[in-house]
């Protein structure tokens, strides 16, 4: 350890000494540290290269702020790029590099960039690099991206779990520094729920770092009591670790908890989450977050060793770190002061304080020279400071030798949250800074974030706070105090806004993570880009991982002073969250790989997959696509094989994946009269009947088939894709078109195991396994009932009912028994031959069969267009989609309709997607025909075959077009045909 | 006819069983029965309960609201088909039936750590002085829509469309196991 670790420090722990690595040097630091507190005890200021000129850049807080030290974090899947070192926490065996810099941080090619500093301005890459327009995209943009940036990303995967998380509470409380632990108290002991959440590893907040003691008992003993109490409270809940990074409506905060990140590979638990996004829906909120110290902007103030002054303070007496041996100061506040006080008693030697207030009025009785009325106009030193150039009120510079710098240029309320639903901030003339908006609805500022100072008042704040959040939530509440502490009159500190140091020698950066100097500032001012809005995003002032927690507010001060207004009048950007970076982890929670999304398993599911089955994902469904046999290598052998067979024999294939619907109510018949464009008031029990249901712009929405079982009773079918939707369109018309229909809606798709028995020997199957009499007599084409099966072990509901243009059928029966009445279904079909089938089979004979699917239901398709435009009920004095399905353009002969589409050559393939032009006629939009929207090859035909929606299609049959493949670059010639490849008459369908 | 064999099989593979831990258990609710009843959308849903309250006891069955003027009647018995179409006949008027033993899921969370594991889920707000013993709230469980109903002081049930339910008891088990 070298002599930067001086005694004291509240956090760390001295008997955990924790080994780390620095771009590959071996370190230590004690538990408790942070990346930067140990980097810092370790003599390293400069820890990285900074966005565009490749500076070097030490550490500039001990905070969520921090633009500079950006390190890469852990290896492999565990990688974090663009970790603060300010919130890192040490563990035993943490890597840490630096980031954009090669060949390595101290001796970085890309300073060159440096040299060029003059050229490089703001808006220079736009102005420079415009010709030739294409070189942009690929060779400018490319070439700058790799010169500039932040950390890369890891390509492995994140082995950690992650999850997200809902909490609730009647009052959350954001920060745990004393206002916020004080409106915790008040809030606590009144006995409401509270949540209180800090994203330090502590609480305490300004507390933890306080040197000096609080009503006369040391601050980390009153800060140990009121964390005592806190965790005694049971209707407390104490979240540390958390970032509450956006403030959302209703009431509702994001937040990110890090479970694990600071725990050592070998101490992670994979069970738990690295990290837990939290959801926290709140009643009443107490903001507490603080303030943050701002930067001043002067020649060399990026050097390594220049920090903000209460960061020293921080890393002096939490972590025992001295920030130099030889320390200066600069500060046009007075909380400032506190900081040389405590480097003092640390036997820190103080070089000077310099203060542009020419009449301080503080009260310091410290050892240090106090320079008042003057600026720091220069820094020096290669890649750590070594002094600073000091202008005196009468012009005379001081050139003054320090190894640290602590600037001050006052505090900016960390108003984010308070700003996320759309409120402005206000600007104080007082507070030298933007306060939250007035009506933040729901939530109480209180503490620094409402412009008060010092540990005194800002607890006296929070219990105010909290007290007036319980009013809201009707609750009486006594505001917490604490002991010893008498309150005095508010302290009002006169700060003196210091926004640029106009003797600025060098580059005065406003903006450390991007570059931004103030003279981009002024040159975006002189360009037009004067909105404060405009200069951000010509300068990049306030972009990227910090989001200019540092420089906004100085960006602001610039461009106010150069025209000669308020701040107020500048305004800020908008806040947005997030408030601090969320890694994809959190955000993305348990929803990857195999659990990206949940899985919805058919009843047949086990069956299929007992049979062979091939599995296809469709939406959330795994469906059985295919059941190859052994021999078979191909996917089409199978396929080829299951239509030849249910053509010839029989085959049984899953389909209760389909949406299924139970109606009931007695005006159920004129409900479905109404959401069906044909009729279905008379359909009597017993019937089933195919149904097209419009949207109210008069296109097909989705088709099936609804039964009637009873009276009041009829069981809807949808396809697939739809089955949620139209249950939801449907509802929607139940309960807002037509409320006064007696009809109730439930769905019964996981309730039924459906599968379709198809084929000539269909019948013969099934009377095997039912007991009612299903000839064709007694069961006709469209007849559906419930069924008695196995002897009257079972009761099914019978459709007679084919997609597959097959004599067919399909038997619903209660989910559980799916598996053995399939079992019952192969047994009974073994001695016809039978097959299971999947979804390829499905698609190829109803293609065969001319039936439309969501391929032609393409939401630009009328019943017309799909050839049954008869169905359209026209003597219904309504249904939905009536009116406008009588629109001129929806009734245009010309328009594209359904027509089956084949090549001349048997052997010519063509793809689904391509185009129909007329033979002879240039590739245009003008001479398009339409387009294939199904293709399959046909088993039974023996060639390829295809449904088309084409220009006047069902006039056409027998006519020779182009089949135009774009993609590929291919024409074939086709003819045009019925869709219906197989039966066209319907016989199979009675048989 | 040949005498096929008929079972009726869970949504949950056989080899799945409970899980515990100290403070969680994951546990399957094999049997019973799942009765979608639908009321007449105009009636007064005081008056629909009164009438439920009269038949629901003769199942030992507990009535959970699943949706204005529905409810889910839930309980162990096996009822037989030829049961539920006597159930049917004797409803009140102003109900509809939907059986759906087949189509619903039942498993229950217990544990003094199932608040917490289901929060990884629901945004119901399940302390225990809010959601009282019996209550229910038709949710979802990350992407998964569910019912939760409260049973014991730390015991949930959870019912879950049967496609549905392997997933989310993959993920329940996920959610649970830092706690076994």
């Amino acid at each position: 350890m070298t002599s930067f670790r001086i005694d004291g420090g509240t956090l760390i722990d001295r008997n955990d000494v924790r080994r780390f690595t620095f771009n590959g040097e071996v370190l230590t630091g004690f538990g408790g540290d942070t990346v930067a507190s140990s980097l810092l005890a370790n003599g390293k200021q400069l820890v990285g290269r900074s966005f565009k000129y490749h500076r070097p850049r030490g550490i500039l807080t001990a905070g969520a702020a921090e633009p500079n030290a950006l390190l890469t974090i852990g290896r492999d899947g565990r990688r974090d790029p663009n970790t603060r070192a300010t919130m890192a926490e040490l563990f035993d065996g943490l890597e840490a590099r630096s980031q954009n810099c090669w060949p390595n941080v101290n001796f970085d090619i890309g300073a060159a960039n440096g040299l060029l500093g003059p050229l490089l301005g703001a808006g220079f890459y736009y102005k420079t690099f415009m010709w030739p327009a294409a070189f942009w995209e690929k060779v400018y943009e490319p070439l700058i991206r790799k010169a500039a940036g932040l950390g890369r990303a890891s390509y492995d995967p994140d082995p950690g779990y992650y999850e997200k998380c809902w909490a609730h509470c009647d009052l959350l409380v954001i920060g745990a520094g004393p206002a916020g632990l004080a409106a915790a108290l008040t809030a606590g002991r009144a006995g409401v729920r509270v949540i209180i959440a800090d994203e330090g590893v502590q609480l305490g907040g300004g507390l933890i770092a306080e040197g000096s003691p609080v009503g006369g008992k040391p601050a980390d003993a009153v800060l140990a009591d009121i964390i005592g109490e806190l965790h005694a409270l049971s209707n407390v809940e104490i979240k540390k670790r958390t970032t509450v990074f956006a403030a959302y409506d209703d009431q509702v905060f994001g937040a990110v908890e890090r479970v694990q990140k600071h725990l050592p590979e070998g101490e992670i638990n994979p069970h738990r989450a690295m990290e837990r996004l939290w959801r926290i829906v709140a009643r009443q909120v107490v903001l507490a977050t603080g303030a943050e110290e701002r930067p001043i902007v002067f020649g060399g103030n990026d050097r390594p060793g220049v920090m903000m002054a209460g960061a020293m303070r921080t890393y002096l007496n939490a972590y025992g770190v001295a920030p130099g041996k030889r320390v200066a100061l600069f500060a046009n506040n007075s909380q400032a002061y506190q900081t040389a006080l405590d480097l003092e008693v640390r036997g820190i030697e103080v070089a000077a304080i310099i203060d542009p207030r020419t009449c301080p009025n503080i009260d310091y009785d410290g050892k240090a020279r106090l320079i008042a009325g003057a600026m720091v106009r220069d820094t020096a030193g290669r890649k750590a400071i070594k002094s600073i150039t000091v202008r005196h009120d009468d012009g005379r510079d001081e050139v003054i030798a320090v190894d640290a710098l602590g600037v001050s240029g006052g505090y900016s309320p960390i108003v984010h949250l308070a700003c996320h639903r759309g409120g402005k901030p206000v600007w104080s003339d007082a507070h030298v800074g933007f306060m939250p908006p007035e009506n933040t609805d729901g939530m109480t500022p209180c503490g620094a974030v409402a412009g008060k100072a010092g540990i005194a008042d800002c607890f006296a704040d929070g219990g105010v706070a909290a007290v007036k959040a319980l009013a809201e939530l009707g609750v009486m509440g006594e505001a917490a105090s604490l002991p010893g502490v008498e309150q005095t009159a508010e302290t009002v500190d006169h700060i003196q806004p210091v926004w640029h140091v106009a003797s600025t020698k060098g580059k005065a950066f406003v903006d450390f993570q991007n570059d931004v100097a103030a003279s981009d500032i002024t040159l975006a001012m002189r360009e037009g880009y004067d909105h404060v809005e405009l200069a951000k995003r010509y300068t990049t002032n306030g972009m990227a991982t910090d989001q200019g927690k540092t420089s906004n507010v100085n960006a602001i001060g610039i461009l106010a002073e150069n025209k000669g207004v308020s701040p107020g009048e500048i305004g800020t950007t908008t806040f947005r969250p997030f408030y601090t970076p969320v890694s994809f982890g959190a955000l993305v929670g348990a929803s990857k790989g195999m659990d990206f999304q949940p899985v919805r398993k058919s009843p047949l599911h086990g069956w299929a997959g007992r049979n062979g089955a091939k599995f296809v994902e469709t939406g959330l469904w795994y469906r059985s696509s295919w059941f190859p046999k052994d021999g078979e290598t191909f996917w089409r052998d199978s396929v080829d094989r299951e239509v030849n067979t249910v053509r010839t024999k029989v085959g049984i294939c899953d389909v209760s994946t389909l949406g299924k619907i139970e109606i009931f109510g007695a005006d159920a018949a004129e409900f479905l009269n109404r959401v069906y464009c044909n009729a279905f008031l008379k359909l009597p029990v017993g019937k089933a009947r195919y149904g097209i249901m419009l949207r109210e712009d008069g296109f097909v929405y989705d088709d099936g088939t609804t039964s009637c079982l009873g009276g009041n009773h009829y069981f809807m079918t949808t396809t697939t894709a739809l089955a949620a939707g139209v249950l939801t369109h449907l509802e929607f018309c139940a309960q807002v078109l037509w409320p006064e229909l007696d009809v109730r809606l439930a769905s019964a798709t996981d309730q039924w195991a459906q599968m379709a028995i198809a084929g000539p020997r269909s019948r013969e199957v099934l009377s095997k396994i039912i007991d009612d009499d299903i000839s064709n007599e007694a069961f006709p084409f469209l007849a559906a009932r419930e069924v008695s099966m196995f002897g009257g072990r079972l009761k099914g509901r019978l459709f007679r009912i084919s997609f597959s243009g097959e004599l067919a059928y399909e038997i619903a029966v209660p989910a559980g028994y799916g598996e053995s009445v399939a079992d019952a279904v192969m047994a009974a079909g073994e001695e016809f031959g039978i097959t299971p089938y999947g979804t390829e089979t499905l698609g190829v004979m109803r293609i065969e069969k001319g039936h439309v699917t969501h391929a032609e239901i393409n939401g630009t398709v009328t019943p017309a267009d799909l050839g049954m435009g008869r169905m359209v009920s026209a003597k219904k004095d309504d249904f939905i989609g009536r009116v406008m399905n009588l629109r001129e353009g929806l009734v245009d002969p010309d328009r594209p309709a359904l027509v089956g589409i084949k090549p001349k050559s048997p052997s010519d393939k063509f793809a689904t997607g391509s185009h129909i032009l007329n033979p002879g006629e240039d590739v245009s939009l003008a001479n398009d025909q339409g387009y294939v929207t199904s293709m399959c090859h046909s088993p039974t035909l023996g060639h390829a075959i295809g449904l088309a929606l084409v220009k006047n299609g069902p006039k056409r049959h027998g006519e020779e077009v182009v089949i135009w493949n774009g993609l590929a670059g291919t024409t074939v010639t086709g003819i045009l045909c019925n869709p219906a490849f197989v039966d066209p008459e319907n016989e199979k369908l009675h048989a | 006819m040949r005498d096929y064999p008929l079972e009726n099989r869970g949504a949950f593979p056989p080899h799945v069983a409970a899980g515990a831990g100290a403070s969680i258990s994951l546990a399957p609710v094999k049997g019973g029965f799942v009765i979608h009843l639908l009321g007449d959308a105009k009636s007064d849903e005081a008056a629909l309960k009164k009438a439920l309250a009269k038949i629901a006891p003769e199942l030992g069955a507990d009535v959970r609201k699943s949706a204005p003027n529905q409810w889910f009647w839930v309980g162990d018995a096996d009822v037989s088909s030829d049961r539920l179409t006597e159930i049917q006949a004797g409803l009140p008027s102003q109900f509809a039936l939907a059986d759906q033993t087949h189509g619903r899921v039942r498993m229950r969370l217990s544990g003094p750590s199932s608040r917490t594991v289901l929060a990884k889920g629901t945004m119901v707000d399940l302390s225990a002085d809010l959601f009282a013993i019996g209550q229910s709230a038709m949710t979802q469980i990350g992407h998964i829509g569910a019912m939760i109903t409260r049973i014991e002081d730390d015991s949930f049930e959870l019912i879950v469309l049967r496609s549905f339910a392997g997933s989310l008891w993959d993920e329940l088990n996920h959610m649970a196991a830092e706690f076994r």
